[in-house]
């Protein structure tokens, strides 16, 4: 005897069947093919003739099994609802809460199958909720980690960063000196404690390559303001800023584990660190990575306080305020000390200019400091996804009140039957609120694939992006923001449920009639809305696509940066003492570089444009700003080789370039940009000879002896700074009255110009050739001009593409609204088409009628939008670069593409209206 | 024969139908269907059970295993007063439908005329 369950499972490849009902289906089947086979067998068939009539009545075996699944999964979602209901009648017979709990189960579970059955209607909403929840919580999640939550340190709002600036001078934010960091110390009361650092680059040589990586000076007070603790041994003690205490040097975390593995044991070792060995006495938390640049370690910052002046402000500062200070009273604070500066450090060479610029004192939040201009990008944003939100919210209502009209005649049946209004209502309001927390789940999923899309593209100035996630913050956010978005797309069609007529509606037979007037006002609104808000997005984006487009064409001021390969390298007095020997070095080193085969030029400085900082200095004019007359201006300088303007394509306007003998002859001439020549001396021609100082007593004047154009040193976006170059050697320069007190920066920057740049052979080369020179030199920052250029408007390059994005998808949603509310008034408008059309209407001007709403949309939208971009457009100011925020060629630009895009988006209804047949039209109810 | 649209539209009214009055296993429903109609409903095993389980989620039918002596257990279908009122609302529509029909077509009814073009 066969066991027909069994062979019937294995034929019909079925599950295994566990639960009861599932079992009893194929004892059925069983039975029932076991009598088909029997009774053929009775009937004379042979065993193979039986088999086969049972295998023909069980038809196509695929189809079969799917059939009897379906059954199933049928019975199971039955069964479940069915035990959900009797669970919901348990808690209903015990009344109070419980009975409300499952009235609302009931209606939760009406109103997702009332959600099921238009399957359609429901994946468009979830789609377009999901696209702008998501879209807002992935920039939420980003401004919240960026600026909103509190940095990583105990206390944190009461960090701040100390800067200054001089006004009366032309000088911008500057930082902290050593001077005023004592005095601020010394005799402040608003500080608990305060630190003061500066970043560079370390030689570390001893073990392997030679490396050069960044590192940060600071002094003990940095860590304590912060009070972070030590991953292993200790951290800088004031006691390590003696300039006679044996070296020291900390680790960060992130080189401690990139370059000794993470072992605790490193603590003690020693380390080469600019010539010098160093003890490494600690390893510091990933935390302080947040004062940006990166740094792999740490030395002290050091100083002899009888040498201190008050000048070099280059340094960073950060401090904690005592409890209950107020930032404007430590400004004030500070103020009052600034003079006291002056008392406790009476010298230095630039005293008379640091009286005469007048330092400003100025507080800002660490976090604020640290977030810098990349705020206002996040801000601006997190406004653009907000904006693609209303959109969204606004296609929803719409959805929902062309879906309630649908269902107008059904609720009028319905309230006339009994069911009152404000129940109806209640219905709608429910379902866009399940379908709006539908869309927020979805939303959720969009925002994590945003995020970790953000993650790769983010640009290098996006702090603390590795404290970015979607936290428990960010859900609640994404619950409040699909709350807010289902409750506002139903509110709408549910009060107007409440006011729609029964009989009118009943009389109407359901056609659009008069009634229809007053309802598609509503709709029209909400479509132009949208129009209004995708235009401002359009704007914004507009504009920031033409920043960027003025940034990537903007003359940086020296040519072809791509074909310019930049390195560092920095020849420490330990290995060479003599400063001569360094600067002839230096230059043996340019020449063996120019001698590269396919090298077309080699250009040395101490700063090279968009590279490096450079330096800031007062500089005294002869006639003008001399000892005593007015106040010296402050002015960069940059100390350059022979080739610098040819090789990097700098016009030589007036004169001639520096030289190589101008450096041996240690000759008192200079350089100067346009800029600096117009401002000094009102034209280029009147620059030649005239004189320059850095210092006012005793003055040693240079003389001018060319004028080059313009370099935007700092940046595309950035103004060029007015420049003078120096000979790369320079005699008696801020001290010294000697030819023998040479000035010569031991750290140095080559441009080397060539057609091999971007091949793998040149870099292998130009080690070679500087290593020939000195094989202990490490070389550092090798990449290519254009690359560092292109950092500058990373932050634009980034806004660019995430305001696209965020304008592209309002767009689309849009849009599409757009599209949905002139389809349905044309559906709706289908008996009178006919009838026109019957009457003898000419197609071709009910296209036109159509076409007309389309563009009537779209004007009342663009109109709104332009007066909403005017206004909104100001808060991205400091985000444009070349462009106005009302930069009439993007608005006019902006209008004219939403105008051809409404009308083509008008177009398929307005053919489906020209071709509505009159027959189908009069009988369609 | 007839398009299997056609049949699987009528399902439920023939299964209903071939309840009414008494209960039955599937064996003996499918044989029921295909004697009355002359053998001309011969239905696939798989569809008359995933009707038959479909009708008995919508509580129109309701199985039972019995068990007679020396005989495989077989599962008895019976209608539920559920199922009689839909049979009964069936088999009204059908007939409406079927004499519409009729009409419609004028197949049959030759001595009404032609209506005029």
């Amino acid at each position: 005897m066969r066991d027909w369950e069994t062979w019937l499972s294995e034929y019909l490849d079925l599950p295994v069947m566990a639960d009861r009902r599932d079992r009893r289906m194929v004892a059925e089947l069983a039975a029932h093919v076991e009598q088909i086979w029997q009774e053929a067998r009775a009937a004379g068939a042979s065993d193979e003739e039986a088999d086969a009539l049972v295998i023909a009545r069980l038809g196509d075996r695929r189809t079969a099994a799917q059939e009897l699944l379906r059954a199933e999964r049928h019975h199971a979602t039955a069964e479940a609802i069915r035990r959900i209901e009797r669970a919901e009648d348990r808690w209903h017979a015990r009344g109070g809460v419980r009975a409300r709990l499952a009235d609302a189960a009931r209606e939760l579970r009406q109103t997702i199958r009332s959600i099921s059955k238009r399957p359609a209607f429901a994946a468009t909403i979830v789609l377009v909720l999901a696209l702008g929840i998501g879209a807002t919580t992935a920039i939420f999640t980003l401004v919240d980690a960026i600026l909103l939550s509190p940095l990583p340190f105990p206390e944190s709002d009461r960090l701040v960063s100390l800067s200054h600036s001089a006004p009366n001078v032309g000088q911008g934010e500057v930082g902290q000196c050593a001077a005023w960091h004592v005095t601020y110390q010394e005799e402040g009361r608003v500080f608990d404690d305060l630190g003061m650092y500066a970043f560079s680059r370390a030689d570390i040589t001893g073990d392997g390559e030679p490396d050069a990586p960044r590192s940060m000076v600071a002094t003990a007070g940095v860590f304590s303001t912060l009070r972070v603790q030590p991953v292993a041994g200790r951290l800088l003690l004031p006691a390590d800023e003696d300039p006679g205490a044996p070296a020291v040097v900390l680790l960060t975390h992130g080189y401690w584990r990139a370059r000794f593995g993470g072992d605790p044991g490193v603590v003690g070792r020693t380390l080469r660190v600019n010539g010098e060995s160093a003890a490494i006495v600690g390893v510091l938390p990933p935390t302080l990575a947040l004062l940006g640049q990166d740094p792999a370690i740490v030395v002290p910052l050091r100083y002899r306080r009888a040498e201190l002046f008050v000048g070099n402000v280059g340094y960073s500062a950060v401090a904690r305020l005592k409890a209950g200070v107020t930032r404007e009273q430590a400004v004030a604070d500070m103020a009052r000390m600034l003079p006291l500066a002056f008392e406790k450090f009476p010298g230095g060479p630039v005293i008379a200019a640091a009286r005469e610029a007048d330092y400003q004192p100025s507080v800002v939040l660490l976090a604020d400091r640290l977030a810098g201009g990349v705020a206002r990008v996040l801000w601006v944003l997190l406004a653009g996804v907000a904006v693609v939100l209303l959109v969204a919210c606004a296609n929803v209502t719409n959805l929902f009140l062309v879906r309630a009209e649908g269902r107008r005649k059904e609720m009028a049946i319905r309230t006339a039957l009994g069911a009152s209004r404000r129940r109806i209502g209640w219905e709608y309001l429910r379902e866009s609120v399940v379908l709006g927390l539908i869309g927020g789940a979805a939303g959720l999923a969009v925002a994590h694939a945003g995020l970790r899309l953000l993650a790769i593209r983010a640009p290098s100035q996006l702090p603390r992006l590795d404290e970015v996630a979607l936290d428990p913050t960010a859900l609640l956010f994404t619950l409040a923001l699909a709350t807010g978005a289902g409750l506002t797309s139903g509110i709408l069609p549910m009060l107007r449920q409440d006011q729609v007529g029964v009989s009118e509606t009943l009389k109407e037979g359901g056609h659009s009639g008069a009634g229809g007037r007053g309802r598609h006002r509503i709709q029209n609104l909400l479509a132009a809305s949208q129009i209004a808000l995708v235009f401002v997005l359009l704007v914004a984006s507009g504009l920031v696509l033409r920043s960027a487009s003025a940034l990537w064409t903007a003359d940086p001021g020296f040519r072809d940066p791509g074909h310019l390969l930049a390195v560092s390298i920095r020849i420490n007095s330990q290995s060479v003492p003599d400063a001569a020997a360094a600067a002839s070095q230096q230059e043996t080193i340019a020449r063996h570089l120019a001698e590269i085969p396919g090298v077309d030029g080699v250009a040395m400085a101490t700063s090279l444009p968009a590279y490096t900082g450079g330096n800031i200095n007062p500089l005294y004019v002869e006639g003008l700003t001399a000892a005593g007359t007015a106040p010296p201006v402050i002015r960069r300088h940059t100390w350059i080789g022979e080739g610098y303007f040819s090789t990097l394509g700098i016009p030589v306007l007036r004169g001639r370039a520096l030289t190589w003998q101008d450096a041996h002859d240690r000759a008192p001439v200079a350089v100067v940009s346009r800029g600096l020549a117009l401002a000094c001396w009102g034209s280029v021609d009147e620059a030649i000879g005239k004189r320059i100082s850095v210092r006012p007593d005793p003055v040693r004047w240079a003389e001018i002896v060319g004028v080059v154009e313009d370099v935007r040193d700092d940046g595309v976006n950035m103004a060029s700074p007015p420049t003078v170059y120096w000979p790369q050697v320079t005699a008696a320069f801020w001290e010294g009255d000697g030819t023998d007190d040479l000035l010569v920066w031991r750290s140095v920057s080559y441009a080397i110009r060539s057609s091999r740049v971007g091949t793998p052979g040149l870099a292998d080369d130009v080690r070679r050739a500087i290593w020939t020179v000195n094989p202990n030199l490490p070389l550092s920052s090798v990449g290519t001009l254009g690359d560092y250029l292109a950092r500058s408007f990373s932050r634009t390059t980034f806004a660019l593409a995430l305001l696209s994005a965020a304008a592209a998808i309002a767009l689309v949603v849009g849009l599409t609204g757009v599209y949905g509310v002139i389809s349905y008034a044309v559906s709706q408008r289908t008996r009178e088409l006919g009838m026109r059309l019957a009457l003898g209407a000419d197609p071709r001007r009910l296209q036109a009628m159509v076409l007309r709403q389309g563009l009537a949309l779209a004007a009342a939208g663009t109109l709104g939008g332009f007066a909403l971009a005017l206004g909104a457009t100001r808060l991205m100011a400091g985000l444009l670069f070349g462009v106005t925020p009302v930069d009439p060629l993007t608005f006019g630009a902006v209008a004219a593409v939403l105008a051809v895009v409404a009308v083509a988006v008008a177009l398929v209804p307005a053919y489906r209206a020209s071709r509505v047949d009159p027959l189908v039209a009069l009988g369609a109810e | 024969m007839f398009s299997s649209d056609l049949k699987r539209g009528s399902m439920d009214l023939f299964v209903l139908s071939a309840l009414d009055g008494r209960s039955r296993h599937g064996y003996d429903i499918g044989k029921v269907l295909e004697v009355r109609s002359g053998g001309q409903l011969q239905l696939p095993v798989s569809t008359l059970y995933s009707t038959l389980y479909r009708m008995e989620d919508r509580g129109w039918i309701k199985g039972r295993w019995v068990e007679k002596g020396g005989e495989r257990r077989r599962c008895f279908y019976t209608l539920t007063p559920a199922g009689q009122t839909a049979l009964h609302t069936q088999r009204q529509e059908w007939a409406a439908f079927a004499a519409m029909v009729t009409l419609v077509i004028g197949a049959g009814h030759a001595g009404l005329g032609d209506v005029a073009e």
